[in-house]
Order: C-alpha cells, then sequence, then structure tokens
C-alpha cells in the first residue's frame, strides 16, 4: 500500500472521506472515491504507465481525457479482461485491477524496448517495404512476430461473462456534449417543452471547467422533459437522424447492481441535434515531446481542479495560446513549483526533454538563439485547440480550416437538422458560448415547434463576429536536433515519417494517414493530427485547408463488440420458433433440428437406437402401419372473398376455378419470369374460402407475393386474405392404418373411402368438438391426411392420435423420415431452388394451356424450354449400399473430373428403407432422355470414390400412385 | 368449445413464466398473461366496410377504428390490425361470439378465429414504457393511449396496444413466445417483474 504523496488541494470530483484501494502491475494502491485510474495513478507517484506500440517507449498520462493516446491499460484478468482502455477514463472502485500492456517482461524493463534500436528501419511504410518474400512467410512467421511485437492488449479468449442491453430512444432535440454550451443550449430548448435528451462521455456535466454551472445543471436535471445521460458516448450519426451512443451503466462499478448490464446500446432517434462537442487541446511538436510527465496543460489543470492531483513538482509551461493563462496560479496553488513558461509567440521552445522513464529537465532555446536546460518534472503543453468535428464529419461534411482560429471548424454551422455551438463552433470565451449556446437552444426548439424555415442570421453573425475578432497563433513548427518528436503518440509517427511519405510520393491526407499510420490508433488522432497535416503542409507547399482531414466514420471512440451484439449471442442469436407441439416433442424427447428460424422434430429415438435407426424405424411404421408427423410449420393462408377462385385461378399454373367446394388441389405458382416459386395446396371450404397452404420455408414471400398481385394487378377482384399459420396446429396421418385411427378421432364422420376420396376437404370436429379442418392429401405416398385444429389443441390431438393408434403399431415421425418418404415417392421439394421450371421438376403438365397466369408468357422463352435443362431424375446405385450426398455432381462414366463434364447434381439423397438401397434424385442435363444410363456420382470436394448410378424415374415408389387412393 | 383437453399456455410450455419473478426487490412492472382471450379477425370486402361497421354496432362499436387506433367498450376491444384487417378482442373465448359475428358478417367480411395464434400480454407499471423501449423502435412518446401499432419487438412481429401511460397489452405471435419471453425476462431483469397468469374470466379486454 503506497500514499498517495501527489495530492493537493482541492479536488471537486473525489471524496476524501471514501478511500478506495486497487492495483496496478499487481501492486495496491490507494485512491479516492470519484478518482479516475489515471488521477489515482499520478496521486500516487505513478508516472511510467504504458509502452508505446511500436518502440516500446516509456509513457505515461497524457490528457484528462477519453482519447488518452498512451496510457492505456488492461482491466480485470480471467474471462473479464479487457484490453486497450483509457486509464483516464476508468472510474476508480474498491478492488479495481489494472495492468500495463504491450510490454515484456515488466513495465519498467520493457525488453522490446530495443526496437528503438532499430528504429531508423522502422519508417513508416516499413512493412510494405521488408516482408515481401517469401510469400508463406507473411502469415506463418512475419505477421505473428510483428503482432507479438508491436501491439496492444489482449483479449482472454474466453466468453465474455458481462451482460449488454439495447434500447431505443426518441426525442425532438438532442443536446451531444454536457458542458457549457451543452447545458445552455439544453436549458434554453427544454424550457419550451420539447422533449430535450443531453449526453455527455464523463461522469458529470460541465466539461473542462464547471464553474458558476450547478445551478443550470440542478434546474436542467429537475426538468421533466429532459433526460441527461452521463457517461453516454454518441460513437455515430446514422441517415434519417439516427444515432448510437453507448452507455457505461456499471462500468465504474465493482459488481452491477440489481441485474444492471455492463454497457447499454442506445439508438436514438432525433429531430433535431445540437453539437456542443467542445474542443480537443492539441500537443506541440519537440524532442522527446512523449515522455512521461509531458501533459496536455488542460489535463495538468483539471488534475489539480477535479482530483486534487498534483502531476509534478516542478512544471515547464509551453504554450501558444491564452488558454494556459490561469494555471501558474493553479499550479502555484497546488504547491507545484514554475519553473517557467515557454511562450512559443515569443519565439521560445523546447529543444528536448530529458530523462529515461520520466522528464527530469528540458533544454529550452530563448527568441535570441540561446540554449539553457532546466531541470523539471512536467512540462504542460498547449499548441491550441481543435474543435470536435467528427461527429458531424461523419455524415460526409469536410472540416475547413480557419486561418483565424488556427482550426479545423465545421464546414456548415447549421443544416435543416443540425446547429453547432460552444466550442466546436469555434467560440472561445464562456460569455460567448453561453449566449450562443442559449440562442442555439431556442432555435432547436423553433424547429420543433413551428416545423418552419428559422432565421440564422444572429445565430451565423455571433459566429462570424468571434471568428473575425480571433487571431491566433499559427504554430505548427518542431525543434531541431535528433530526438524522436512524436506527431501520432499512440502509433509511434514522427514527423520524419510524414515527410517521407510526401517524398515518396503520397500526396492525399488519406493515403498518408494509412502509410504512416498517423491517426488511426483508439485516439483516432484527435491530440496529433492537425499537426500531421501541418506536417504534410509544411512538406508538399500547401496550405493546410488544402491538405484538409481525413474522412471521420463511426465510432467516434472505441467501442465493445459486446454491446453491439448485445444479447444476440449464443442461443439468444436469433429467435426461435416452436410449433403448438414443441412441448409435447420435448416429453417425447424428440431430437430437434433447426429449419430456418423454426424448431421442428427431426426424429423420435427410442432407447439404444443410432438416428439411423430411428429414421428407418419411423419410414417403415408409415410404409407398413401407420405415423403421425407435425406440419405445422407448413404456411397456412386463409383466402377469402366473391373473386377468391379467379384470383387462385391467375395465381397458380393450375386450374382453380372449378375447384368444387370440399376438395383440395395441389398448385403450382410462378414467379413472372417463368421460374417456380412455391408449390402447395389449395382446399375449397366453401364456394368463397379457400385455405392455402405454402411450403414453411416460403410463406413470406408468398404472401408478399399474393399482395402484390392483389394491390398491383388485379385490385378490382373482391378478395381478402390473411396468414392463419398460427391459428392452427398440422398433423400429418399417413400409412396402411391412418384410416382406422382417423375414423377414431373425428365425430361422427364417415372416413370410408367414398365418402372421404383422395383430395377430400372438410371442416369438422375431432375428440367430441374441436373445430378441424381436414384434408385427404399425402406427401409420403401412402393414405394419408392432414388435420388441423386449433393450436391449443395441438397437443390433444397429438396426445389422441398416439392412444388411439397404439392398436395399429403407430409412430410418431419427424422431418428425416418425413424427407425419405418424399424422396421415395419421388415428390419434389429441394428441388425447388429459385433455378427449376416446371417441366424441370417434372411437373409440365400443371401450365394450364387454357387460362393465363403469373408466369405464364415468360415460362416459355427459349432459355427455359431448351431441352438440354437439368431436369429431375432419379439416380439408383448399381451397388444399393454406396450413398452419396447431397450437391454432389453427375458426370458420364468413365469422364475426367472437370467441369465440362459436369452433367448435373444430386438434390436429394437418402438410405430408403422401404426399398433398402440408396437412392437419389438429381437435377441432370436431359436427363429424361438419360433414363437407363449409366453415370458416376463425384464428390470432388470430399475426395470421395465414385460411385456408378443408373438415372431412373425419381418416382421409385408406387408410381402408379394407387396407395394414395387406396 | 370441447370437453377435449386444451391448452391454453401451449406456446410456453416448459417455461414455467410465473417463477420469472422479480429479480430485484422492487417489481417496475407486472406481467399479466391473458390467457383465453377471444381474439376475431374481420376483414371486410371489397365495398362493405359501411356494412360491416352497421353489423358491428350491434357489438357495441360504431366504426372500425382509423389505422393505428383501438376502440373499446364494456368487454370488448376492436383494434386496427394492418391493411383491411380489424381484431374483435373478448376478454373470454366465447364459441358463441363468433358465430354470432361470422353470421352478422357474412358476405360482407372475412371472418376467422385468431385466439390461438397469439399470447397475449398485459404490461403495466412504472417502467412499463422503459421495459418496452427496449425492443421496440417505435416512439412511444408518439402512441398514445388508445392506440396501437403492428411493428416488430425483438426481431418478432408484434400487435401493440396503448392501454393508459403505464399500460401496454401486447399480442406475440404464438410461435415466438417462448423466445419472446425469454427476451422479456431477461430484459425486465434489471426493473424487476411481477407474473400473473390470468384466467380467462379475471380480463376483460377492456381492463
Amino acid at each position: 500500500m503506497s500514499r498517495q504523496r501527489n495530492r493537493s488541494a482541492g479536488g471537486d470530483r473525489i471524496n476524501r472521506a471514501r478511500p478506495v484501494s486497487f492495483t496496478f502491475d499487481g501492486k495496491t494502491y490507494t485512491g479516492y472515491e470519484g478518482d479516475t485510474l489515471a488521477s489515482a495513478l499520478l496521486a500516487n507517484g505513478v508516472t511510467l504507465v504504458a509502452r508505446s506500440f511500436k518502440y516500446h517507449r516509456p509513457r505515461g498520462v497524457f490528457t484528462c481525457d477519453p482519447h488518452e493516446p498512451n496510457a492505456l491499460v488492461q482491466l480485470h484478468s480471467g474471462a473479464r479482461q479487457e484490453p486497450n482502455i483509457a486509464a483516464t477514463m476508468v472510474e476508480l472502485y474498491d478492488g479495481l485491477e489494472a495492468h500495463s500492456q504491450n510490454r515484456w517482461p515488466s513495465l519498467r524493463i520493457d525488453l522490446l524496448s530495443v526496437n528503438q534500436l532499430f528504429a531508423p528501419f522502422f519508417a513508416a511504410g516499413f512493412y510494405y517495404k521488408t516482408f515481401k518474400w517469401p510469400a508463406k512467410f507473411w502469415t506463418r512467421v512475419y505477421e505473428p512476430i510483428i503482432r507479438r511485437a508491436a501491439g496492444m492488449g489482449r483479449l482472454s479468449g474466453e466468453i465474455d461473462p458481462a451482460s449488454y442491453e439495447k434500447t431505443f430512444h426518441h426525442c425532438d432535440i438532442m443536446v451531444v456534449g454536457g458542458g457549457i454550451a451543452g447545458i445552455e443550449a439544453a436549458r434554453s430548448a427544454a424550457q419550451t417543452g420539447a422533449r430535450v435528451t443531453l449526453i455527455e462521455e464523463h461522469a458529470h456535466l460541465g466539461g473542462h471547467d464547471d464553474d458558476g454551472l450547478q445551478q443550470a445543471i440542478t434546474a436542467l436535471q429537475a426538468m421533466e422533459n429532459v433526460q441527461i445521460l452521463t457517461r453516454t458516448m454518441v460513437f455515430g450519426w446514422y441517415d434519417s437522424m439516427t444515432f448510437g451512443a453507448v452507455e457505461q451503466v456499471s462500468d465504474h462499478l465493482k459488481t452491477s447492481e440489481n441485474y444492471q448490464p455492463r454497457q447499454r446500446l442506445w439508438k436514438i432517434v432525433a429531430k433535431q441535434i445540437v453539437l456542443a462537442t467542445g474542443a480537443h487541446e492539441r500537443s506541440l511538436i519537440f524532442g522527446n515531446n512523449d515522455k512521461p510527465g509531458v501533459m496536455l496543460a488542460s489535463a495538468v489543470e483539471r488534475y489539480i481542479r477535479d482530483f486534487g492531483v498534483r502531476a509534478g513538482k516542478r512544471a515547464v509551461i509551453l504554450t501558444t495560446n491564452n488558454s494556459t493563462d490561469g494555471l501558474p496560479r493553479l499550479l502555484r496553488q497546488a504547491g507545484i513549483e514554475l519553473a517557467a513558461i515557454v511562450d512559443a509567440r515569443k519565439g521560445e521552445e523546447i529543444v528536448t526533454v530529458h530523462g529515461r522513464t520520466r522528464v527530469k529537465a528540458v533544454t529550452l532555446r530563448g527568441p535570441d538563439g540561446s540554449t539553457r536546460k532546466l531541470p523539471c518534472d512536467l512540462v504542460c503543453v498547449s499548441g491550441g485547440w481543435n474543435p470536435a468535428v467528427q461527429l458531424l464529419a461523419q455524415r460526409g461534411q469536410k472540416p475547413r480550416w480557419s486561418e483565424p482560429l488556427q482550426a479545423f471548424l465545421p464546414q456548415h454551422m447549421a443544416g435543416d437538422d443540425f446547429l453547432c455551438t460552444g466550442s466546436l463552433a469555434g467560440l472561445e470565451h464562456r460569455d460567448d458560448c453561453r449566449m450562443h449556446a442559449d440562442l442555439t437552444g431556442q432555435i432547436a426548439a423553433q424547429r420543433i415547434a413551428a416545423n418552419s424555415p428559422d432565421v440564422l442570421t444572429v445565430y451565423t453573425s455571433v459566429l462570424k463576429a468571434a471568428e473575425e475578432r480571433t487571431q491566433n497563433f499559427a504554430y505548427f513548427e518542431s525543434t531541431s536536433g535528433r530526438s524522436k518528436k512524436f506527431v501520432d503518440l499512440q502509433h509511434d509517427v514522427t514527423e520524419s515519417d510524414i515527410a517521407l511519405a510526401t517524398r515518396e510520393g503520397y500526396r492525399s491526407v488519406e493515403h498518408v494517414k494509412r502509410y504512416t499510420t498517423m491517426g488511426m490508433a483508439t485516439d483516432q488522432g484527435k491530440t496529433s493530427n492537425v499537426h500531421g497535416i501541418a506536417a504534410m503542409s509544411k512538406a508538399l507547399d500547401k496550405p493546410m485547408g488544402q491538405v484538409g482531414t481525413t474522412g471521420f466514420r463511426p465510432p467516434y471512440r472505441p467501442v465493445s463488440l459486446g454491446v453491439l451484439a448485445g444479447r444476440s449471442r449464443g442461443k439468444h442469436w436469433r429467435p426461435i420458433l416452436r410449433t403448438p407441439l414443441h412441448g409435447w416433442v420435448e416429453d417425447k424427447d424428440g431430437v430437434f433440428i433447426e429449419s430456418g428460424l423454426w424448431h421442428r422434430s427431426q426424429y423420435f429415438p427410442q432407447p439404444g437406437e443410432t438416428m439411423q435407426q430411428a429414421i428407418n424405424r419411423e419410414v417403415l411404421a408409415v410404409r407398413n402401419a401407420v405415423g403421425f408427423c407435425d406440419v405445422s410449420t407448413l404456411g397456412k393462408i386463409d383466402l377469402q372473398g366473391p373473386d377468391a377462385a379467379e384470383f387462385l385461378n391467375k395465381v397458380y399454373s393450375n386450374g382453380f376455378a372449378k375447384l368444387p367446394v370440399g376438395k383440395s388441389r395441389y398448385g403450382l405458382m410462378l414467379r413472372e419470369d417463368g421460374i417456380v416459386m412455391d408449390d402447395g395446396t389449395v382446399s375449397r371450404l366453401a364456394e368463397t374460402h379457400f385455405f392455402v397452404t405454402t411450403t414453411s420455408a416460403e410463406l413470406e414471400s408468398v404472401l408478399s407475393h399474393l399482395e402484390y398481385c392483389h394491390q398491383v394487378l388485379w385490385p378490382e377482384l373482391d378478395l381478402v386474405f390473411a396468414d392463419v399459420g398460427e391459428d392452427w396446429a398440422g398433423i400429418a396421418l399417413a400409412g396402411p392404418h391412418a384410416r382406422d385411427v382417423l375414423s377414431r378421432i373425428v365425430d361422427e364422420m364417415d372416413t370410408g373411402n367414398d365418402a372421404l376420396p383422395f383430395l377430400a376437404a372438410r371442416t369438422c370436429t375431432v375428440l367430441g368438438g374441436i373445430p378441424a379442418r381436414l384434408f385427404r392429401i399425402s406427401f409420403s405416398g401412402e393414405l394419408a391426411y392432414e388435420i388441423y385444429v386449433p393450436s391449443r389443441f395441438g397437443r390433444t390431438l397429438a396426445e389422441a392420435l398416439e392412444l388411439e393408434g397404439q392398436e395399429f403399431g403407430i409412430s410418431p415421425y419427424g422431418v428425416e423420415a418425413l424427407d425419405v418418404l418424399r424422396i421415395e415417392k419421388g415428390h419434389v421439394s429441394s428441388e425447388l431452388n429459385k433455378f427449376t421450371t416446371a417441366n424441370d421438376l417434372g411437373l409440365g403438365t400443371m401450365m394450364s394451356t387454357k387460362k393465363d397466369y403469373v408466369g405464364r408468357a415468360l415460362s416459355n422463352r427459349p432459355g427455359l424450354t431448351d431441352p438440354n435443362r437439368e431436369v429431375v431424375v432419379g439416380l439408383k446405385p448399381l451397388d444399393p449400399s454406396m450413398g452419396f450426398r447431397q450437391g454432389v455432381h453427375v458426370i458420364p462414366k468413365g469422364a475426367a473430373l472437370a467441369p465440362q463434364n459436369d452433367l448435373g447434381y444430386v438434390t436429394s439423397a437418402a438410405w430408403s428403407p422401404t426399398l433398402e438401397r440408396y437412392i437419389g434424385i438429381a437435377l441432370v442435363s436431359n436427363g429424361r432422355e438419360r433414363l437407363g444410363e449409366i453415370v458416376e456420382i463425384v464428390d470432388p470436394l470430399h475426395k470421395e470414390k465414385p460411385v456408378p448410378a443408373e438415372i431412373v424415374s425419381h418416382h421409385f415408389y408406387d408410381p402408379e400412385n394407387e396407395r394414395v387412393r387406396s | 368449445m370441447c370437453a377435449a383437453k386444451a391448452h391454453p399456455l401451449y406456446c410456453l410450455d416448459g417455461i414455467e413464466p410465473a417463477t420469472a419473478a422479480p429479480l430485484t426487490n422492487t417489481a417496475g412492472v407486472s406481467v399479466r398473461i391473458l390467457t383465453g382471450r377471444a381474439v376475431i379477425r374481420i376483414m371486410p370486402f371489397g365495398a362493405c366496410r359501411q356494412a360491416v361497421e352497421q353489423a358491428l354496432s350491434g357489438f357495441g362499436f360504431t366504426a372500425l377504428p382509423a389505422p393505428g387506433c383501438f376502440d373499446e367498450t364494456v368487454g370488448s376491444c376492436l383494434a386496427w390490425a394492418g391493411k383491411n384487417c380489424w381484431f374483435l378482442i373478448a376478454g373470454q373465448d366465447k364459441a358463441e361470439r363468433e358465430q354470432e359475428l361470422m353470421l352478422a358478417l357474412d358476405g360482407i367480411a372475412a371472418v376467422s378465429n385468431a385466439n390461438d395464434g397469439f399470447l397475449c400480454l398485459g404490461i403495466d407499471g412504472q417502467d412499463a414504457r422503459t421495459l418496452i423501449a427496449k425492443g421496440c423502435v417505435l416512439d412511444l412518446d408518439g402512441l398514445e393511449t388508445g392506440q396501437c401499432a403492428v411493428t416488430l419487438m425483438a426481431h418478432t412481429r408484434v400487435h401493440l396496444h396503448r392501454k393508459s401511460p403505464t399500460a401496454f397489452d401486447l399480442m406475440v405471435p404464438a410461435s415466438h413466445a417462448a423466445s419472446f419471453w425469454e427476451w422479456l425476462a431477461m430484459s425486465a431483469a434489471e426493473i424487476g417483474m411481477s407474473v400473473t397468469i390470468m384466467p380467462p374470466s379475471r380480463h376483460p379486454a377492456s381492463s
């Protein structure tokens, strides 16, 4: 445990009555509630916090902000381990565990700092120039070594145990930035009654200096129409005024309270946005400007004022502007000796910083060129301020260079749905900010209330006047000397790297960024980019404005992948759909399979059975006795109206106008381009009432197609239709004893072949009054029925069938057996693959020649009637025991395994327990002319032995179709 | 309806909703699972809207609600449910009611029973809005009492009715119900949720 030897008076944010202990690299320290990890480390005299990305140079805390380039740490351990977190944003709690990263074996003695010796070789573009050969070394040797030597922290590789939430939020006006301008804009906007959301990424409102703001903050917090989100960062501005924001809900707590998530993703829709994102202080370029102890002046000030921490004992201020005017007084108050003020405006500069792991002294050069070495341990740097244009620029707005301000400003300060204010808008004085923000809030509120064009004359004149009266000092010089002068601290990019890139021909700032990696790290160059642009400007002899900035994209600063994924991971990664029989299947120990979003019963194993044995048993039960299967996933559409029959007649390729009441018919639906869209059944329950089934997968597309046909093609037809799939549980009952079982469950109904023939459709009741729809249709090739009951009775029906069918050897069967049964019968299913025509599928006779229907015209185009098209055939391996997979290819016997010999591919394959052999259905070019031809089934992907097979009719079982009519 | 055993909460088979119960000390929302509701789908044919409205006057409704709205009478609610589609929702599933409606609307509208197609939930409490907002992209301030929407929530198409500033009714497709329930229970973890399964006689639609 160490003392907090660098505590001074003050510290508005900390509670000295609540000490907390934490560890850094295994050593225990004490801080106070309200501290950040950075402030607590500085309070304890810890100045060496990290090693740099490439050269492993010692680094300390540089800012007091989220865009900290140096002090990145790894938090926690085990599964919660999280790398690359800015110590400046980590709120301290008891037991916090932090580690330095990118060093070996320790932070103080980092052997990888040997990289500094090779610095001359590690210039910009080093990777691209060096690791060219041998090619296979790149992924196996070079990349692993480079990643090991030049990297950031590491993930644990374990599953993140934290929870993340997501929420949607709407507001009239969103104010981004909770500094003086944001608070004032939110207050004035909210006074009109508008719904205002104020978002601030720090834990507290007030920004850099909250003096005199407490009253306004309290007033704002009391307003019911204002929502304040602190610890929340708006990371992206997307289309239609949609924003992404991340709230750190419990990151600042040791453990989350009351099941709160770690972070919450906010998807915000705002009508107006007020950008009060402030400005970032920038550094200056001088020798060894990265040593621990070199800090932004505003950071030194805030550590004293907010946390009661002095970052050093003897300071030198290096400045180019007036924002440091109050710093000397604050330093004195904190007990920090002011060794010198180096004012660049007077021609003074720091040549270099001395010290190994922290600042020991600086060499100064005066206006007359004389130099002197001055002992100190803190260098407070202010090179001016960069308005935080990044969020606005995400919308494609290129910032413009302001000569008076010596900064990039938004190209447009206002648009139809946004307004800029505060430091972002170039205002440098508190009173200007307050006045302009107040006006901005009013304008935003007027836009909401009046929804009319606003007058921005005063708004813009204030900004223009402020810009015109400002004459900031242009200073982007770097001192001479051999010490390294860093532009981008986080990626170790020096001024010479940028100069080299321009010498090598890079002219665009985007290219230089990527070649040198300037501004590509977690801080995205917020403290450094302008100096990089200045270096380019100098090297290319182009004005700053012409060099311009790079583009800005979301996220504004790093966002954890966990919060983006939210709860959509593991079993929750997408919703699952369950049929009304799901619970019954579970009770029967049925195995489920995912089929799209559906969880369907795959098979029902009995003790000791393999999957194949279970499937075989289920198939044979249907063939020899009776089985039943959950078909609730089929799409079900209720279609009614005086013109319903005519509509169906136009939609399907086969005729429905004359379908009698009480009859079902298999229907084939084409797309407009003549390709098969879906198949299913249509049953006429009454003169104007039809019940349509679709395949499970195509319900949505069929519904959409029907809407199109009704709304666009034939709006004059009077009918309505609804998706009733959720309302009905469906069970297929199939097998020679299906009628016996059916007769035991229906109420007072003749189930004989004459009364209920093949393709009969009835509404009836079952099991003593359950309303039901009964269709004698078959997918298995056996005597079969589909029975639909209200979903709440699905389980009841299944239980009754099982009970009543016991005498006949009934067995439930799953989708695997269902598939085998239909392959044996030669029914097409997976062959409807969005490429096949009715003729390809052997269903050409279902294309009526007596009427018009969707898809008719284009189904006759040459490409779809080519005799060499791939059409459905059956495949029988010559050796019945030789199996093959769906998807494998068919080539002529003895032909070379080459694309030009490809005849087609297998669309369905199965072991047929009925035929006791493997069988398959394939799409084969000119297949019907090849019946009897011996071919080879080849599987080059799995390098399996070719299977010789005969091309046969795909109707393997009961080709005369007698059993379904029995 | 019949003597055979019905499973009104079949869509939550294997889930014990009542034990989902408040994870925190206080329940910010109370969730009522409304079993046995009658939900009857009404879709008027071509030019029959006026005739349908006239027929519905016998059931206490003077007009078909405008898109995005619902009307309530004692014991019943008539809610817009999509293009040319309305739901008549009654607290109890009475076969007679459906038969009466079918007779009254014969030839002028398609009537079908949608009772079993939905898991009906009533969500009430100070944090109800917060809970709904976790999955619903709509501006809930703009969805006022008496208004409804067919929208996406947690990847599921739901019918959302605003019953009061702090109360919502949800109709979730039955096949999505289990998945949606898991989402709801997890979303309510930080809020606290109490769950009641309401038998049919205890929840008139216009509660």
